[in-house]
């Protein structure tokens, strides 16, 4: 079987794996917060169930949005990718600009996601690459855009 | 003569008679496992060619990228078996 055709396989392996639904985010947020919570929900793939396990390691971070801060840490996990198991959830937690939040206005903001999905055929890819250089190379890498929408909690009146 | 006929017809497994296109054809249609199985032994058996071998992977990526139609986990086995 030609190279084009197994590299087509494990690109759509990892485009099933992580639909364009992964993303929901945790809304609304309150002012105080200063954090939005992001899941990334990964479904079982479209390969052999008895295959030569396949490892894929997703690195999620906030590219832009209105309220987000400029700083922002990455979450990296890996799974194996799998048609059994179940989903798969990766939590991540944007950080918000508490300046901008504080001045923001009631309602929808959006955020834009970056999933980068890298796939190997070694367990523990980002360690093993670390500790010997130049040995280990991935199968494939991948980037998936999310966008979504979420709200500022309205505030609430002080009472009398 | 007849019932020999009959016999000898329930004795054979026409899957391993069917021809490689009529097997695709069948496997292309709907989730009938049967005709990927068979395509599976045939590849194992090394009695296919790199042709028929390129001509099924086709069939097996068009399954895997079609939503809608059920995953059957033997058009994975094949393609992993085939690289």
């Amino acid at each position: 079987m030609g190279d084009a055709l197994w590299k087509k396989y494990l690109d759509q392996a990892v485009s099933t794996e992580i639909p364009s639904t992964a993303l929901t985010v945790s809304s609304p947020v309150s002012r105080d917060q200063h954090e939005l919570k992001v899941m990334l929900t990964y479904v079982p793939t479209r390969r052999a169930s008895v295959g030569k396990p396949l490892w894929l390691q997703t690195t999620v971070h906030a590219t832009s949005g209105d309220l987000v801060a400029a700083k922002q840490y990455k979450s990296e996990i890996e799974h194996p990718l799998q048609m059994a198991g179940g989903n798969e959830t990766q939590v991540y937690r944007v950080a918000l600009d508490p300046e901008k939040l504080k001045r923001a206005d009631d309602g929808s903001h959006d955020v834009h996601i970056e999933v980068e999905a890298l796939l190997s055929d070694v367990i523990d890819y980002s360690l093993n690459a670390e500790r010997y250089p130049g040995r280990f190379h991935p199968m494939l890498v991948k980037r998936f855009e999310f966008t979504a929408n979420w709200n500022v909690a309205p505030t609430t009146a002080p009472s009398p | 003569m007849c019932f020999v006929g009959i016999w000898i017809a329930r004795r054979i497994d026409w899957q391993h008679v069917k021809p490689v296109w009529l097997l695709q054809r069948e496997a292309a249609s709907g989730p009938t496992s049967p005709a990927v199985i068979e395509l599976l032994r045939r590849l194992e058996s090394g009695s296919l060619s790199r042709q028929q071998i390129e001509s099924i992977s086709n069939d097996a990526l068009n399954a895997q990228a079609d939503p809608v139609k059920p995953w059957l986990d033997e058009w994975g086995a094949f393609v992993e078996e085939a690289h």
